[in-house]
């Protein structure tokens, strides 16, 4: 057995053999009540409360059992993690991988464009470490073979959207930094996936075996924060599948809907306009796109969509009901929303008036800007 | 038996009017809470300026039990509540019946789900059904309503008490449980104790085994109190990597690398330890490796002698 391996399996053995016990001698401060574990899981403690609780609960084994149990009455999430999964959102996939694929067709030289550029020109830009290990660390079936598809639908759809050629390799850094905000926490979703998958699929192994595996898996990733190769790899394998199928009308959709990207929203008169650049931070324009202002949302969200039923107007919202407006173009106000439901859609017809829709269907409307909410799709 | 929604009635305050009293020394800003009272669309539920002032001076007293607070503490305190829930959980004290609908609606469900989350087997139904009735306010001092949404003050989210009270309430019915339980017949005692020293038996592997054992809980105790936490979570409470993400507020894959890192840490700081503190080199390091990963007796044992009552529930996938 490999030296380091054969160590990494004591320590977990050890573990498991003393860790039930107290792991310091006495826990400082008073056990923990219910009220303040609850705080403390939702974040609202100030810091050194929290660093307090957390200190006790790291060595006071009965506060643990509590937490254990707190943790198990979480119910798991009803929705699926992965954005690109859900059903109301499955059309962005071939829309999106073949927007991808056009920026980076258009962005790279022709002469340093490999068959295969495609592919790894985008696990590029989600992580370089990662991206250097794709072409060996990838497990199953092998990457198809790129190197006439992704050309073919390039030059499908930029042929006829040729105006707008000129503007994508000014924005490819900000193309480049949009994909790897979105790979690097889908692959690490990917990541985690992979191992529940496997390890699902082998019940009856060891819990040795299991444990091997996730510190062999974990020794794969390079740096502390990135995302494990093969989950970047069966990501681009995904955007790559996608695109290859992806039908020649839906590409050329693709090109123009890159321009105005999926999360910019025009105003009817198209010179006010926002883009969310990160769950926090919404850009503002009121030239049509040629300067940006800076805006911050709290709290921050992961925003999925929005709408701008007029110039100054603008609704975003976004995973476990996040929902913001607007009124003046620039300061966002969060809007109180009945459910913790990840929120798909929104039609704004006013500062007002919105309705909203829901990752499992369900449409919501307001009239009081979100004082109340009626339920018109159930 | 779910009981209906209250009709509206007095309900006894005087846990909070007591609390107000004590804040007297920093009384809240009358706009300051009328500010608070618009933001957590209090008049939603019919709820008064001065009832909704009332909770939230009983949470800051709470909060500030052990010093008497400064003016602006105190508003900035305030002002990090969950404002809206604690103003349903005042309506639903309250008896007030779109409170209650509301509540039953969103959030019923949920301590129902969590419930049969934390017991597959449908054993925390009925701890559900009994805090509901709590909610509600079965009891009565002094020929008063008592609901427990008197001890929701706003800190956390209602969703997160709700589960927090209702794994508290396990976790104590466990206990009890555990209590009333018989001692293990004598002969299983005499069996533990005869196979329990197996270290015994080869002096050298045995010693090997006691370094480790003390090397480890050494690094254990110099971790990080969080990496500790996440430790004990994974190996002492069993729960799954998407557990402790949720508990800790972390994505799995996170917590995943975090314990990788940690054991990690734990191997350098154990070797360290045998090298220098104990004058080890290489080949009585590997040896003293090798004694706890030949040596199955004593991790086993312990796993089947350990009848935790958390522990019953792990199952083999600790990924989901």
């Amino acid at each position: 057995m490999d030296n380091t391996a054969n160590r990494d399996k004591a320590i977990d053995r050890l573990l498991r053999e003393t860790l039930p016990g107290p792991t310091v001698a006495a826990a400082p401060g008073s056990c923990v009540d219910a009220e303040t574990v609850a705080a403390w899981s939702d974040g609202t403690l100030p810091a050194a409360d929290a660093a307090r609780v957390e200190t006790h609960l790291s060595a006071c084994p009965e506060c643990q059992t509590l937490l254990a149990a707190f943790a198990r009455a979480a119910p798991a999430p009803q929705v699926s993690e992965s954005l690109w999964q859900r059903r109301r959102l499955q059309w962005l996939v071939p829309i999106t991988a073949a927007a991808t694929a056009v920026a980076v067709w258009v962005a790279i030289p022709t002469n340093e464009r490999p068959g295969g550029g495609l592919v790894q020109s985008d696990a590029r830009s989600a992580t370089p470490a990662a991206a250097s290990q794709v072409g060996q660390s990838a497990p199953g079936p092998p990457t198809p073979a790129p190197a006439s598809p992704p050309e073919v639908a390039g030059r499908a759809a930029v042929a006829p959207a040729a105006p707008l050629v000129d503007e994508l390799p000014a924005r490819l850094d900000e193309v480049q930094n949009e994909a790897a905000d979105r790979l690097l926490p889908e692959a690490e979703e990917a990541a985690a996936e992979s191992v529940g998958r496997r390890e699902a699929a082998s019940p009856l192994r060891s819990r040795d075996a299991v444990e091997q595996d996730v510190v062999a898996r974990q020794g794969q990733a390079k740096a502390e924060d990135q995302p494990e190769p093969s989950a970047v790899a069966e990501r681009v394998d995904s955007l790559d599948q996608a695109l290859t199928a992806a039908p020649a009308e839906q590409r050329t959709f693709a090109l123009q809907s890159r321009v105005v990207a999926p999360l910019e929203i025009v105003s009817p008169d198209e010179a006010h306009r926002w883009r969310i650049l990160s769950n926090a931070q919404v850009d503002h324009s009121t030239n049509g796109g040629e300067t940006w202002a800076s805006t911050t949302i709290a709290p921050a969200a992961a925003f999925t969509a929005g709408s701008a039923p007029s110039p100054l107007v603008c609704w975003l919202v976004g995973l476990a009901g996040a929902v913001q407006l607007t009124t003046d173009g620039t300061e966002f106000q969060p809007v109180p929303f009945p459910e913790s439901v990840d929120l798909a859609g929104v039609d704004a017809t006013s500062a007002n008036s919105a309705t909203v829709t829901a990752a499992d269907g369900r449409q919501f409307r307001t009239d009081d800007r979100g004082q109340t909410w009626s339920l018109i799709t159930p | 038996m779910i009981p209906a929604p209250p009709s509206k009635r007095e309900t006894d305050f005087s846990d909070e009017l007591v609390e107000w009293w004590r804040m007297r020394e920093a009384p809240l800003d009358e706009q300051l809470v009328s500010r608070l009272h618009g933001r957590a669309n209090a008049a939603r539920w019919a709820l008064s300026v001065s009832r909704f002032g009332a909770a939230l001076a009983a949470s800051a007293a709470r909060a500030f039990a052990n010093a008497p607070p400064r003016a602006d503490q105190v508003a900035r305190y305030l002002e990090t509540l969950r404002l809206e829930d604690l103003a349903l959980a005042c309506a639903c004290a309250d008896g007030h019946d779109a409170a209650w609908e509301h509540f039953v609606r969103e959030h019923r469900p949920m301590l129902y789900r969590s419930a049969d989350a934390i017991d597959r087997t449908g054993g925390a139904r009925e701890l559900a059904d009994a805090l509901y009735g709590e909610l509600f306010g079965l009891t009565e001092r002094d020929g008063k309503r008592q609901s427990l949404f008197r001890y929701f003050h706003g800190r956390s989210s209602l969703a997160t008490w709700l589960r927090a009270v209702l794994a508290q309430r396990y976790v104590d019915r466990v206990r009890a449980t555990r209590r009333l339980d018989p001692l293990p017949d004598d002969e299983d005692v005499g069996v533990a104790v005869a196979a329990a020293p197996v270290h015994t038996m080869a002096s050298d592997r045995g010693r090997f085994h006691e370094t480790m054992t003390r090397a480890i809980s050494a690094a254990v105790g110099r971790l990080e109190p969080k990496d500790r936490l996440r430790l004990s979570c994974y190996y002492a409470q069993g729960l799954t990597l998407a557990e402790i993400g949720r508990a800790l507020g972390e994505h799995e894959a996170t917590a995943s690398r975090h314990l990788a890192r940690t054991r990690r840490a734990l191997r350098h700081d154990v070797e360290g330890q045998l090298r220098h503190e104990h004058g080890m080199r290489d080949a009585a390091i590997e040896e003293c490796f090798a004694s706890v990963v030949d040596d199955a007796g004593a991790m086993d044992l312990a796993d089947m002698l350990s009848e935790g009552p958390v522990r019953k529930n792990v199952t083999p996938d600790r990924s989901t």
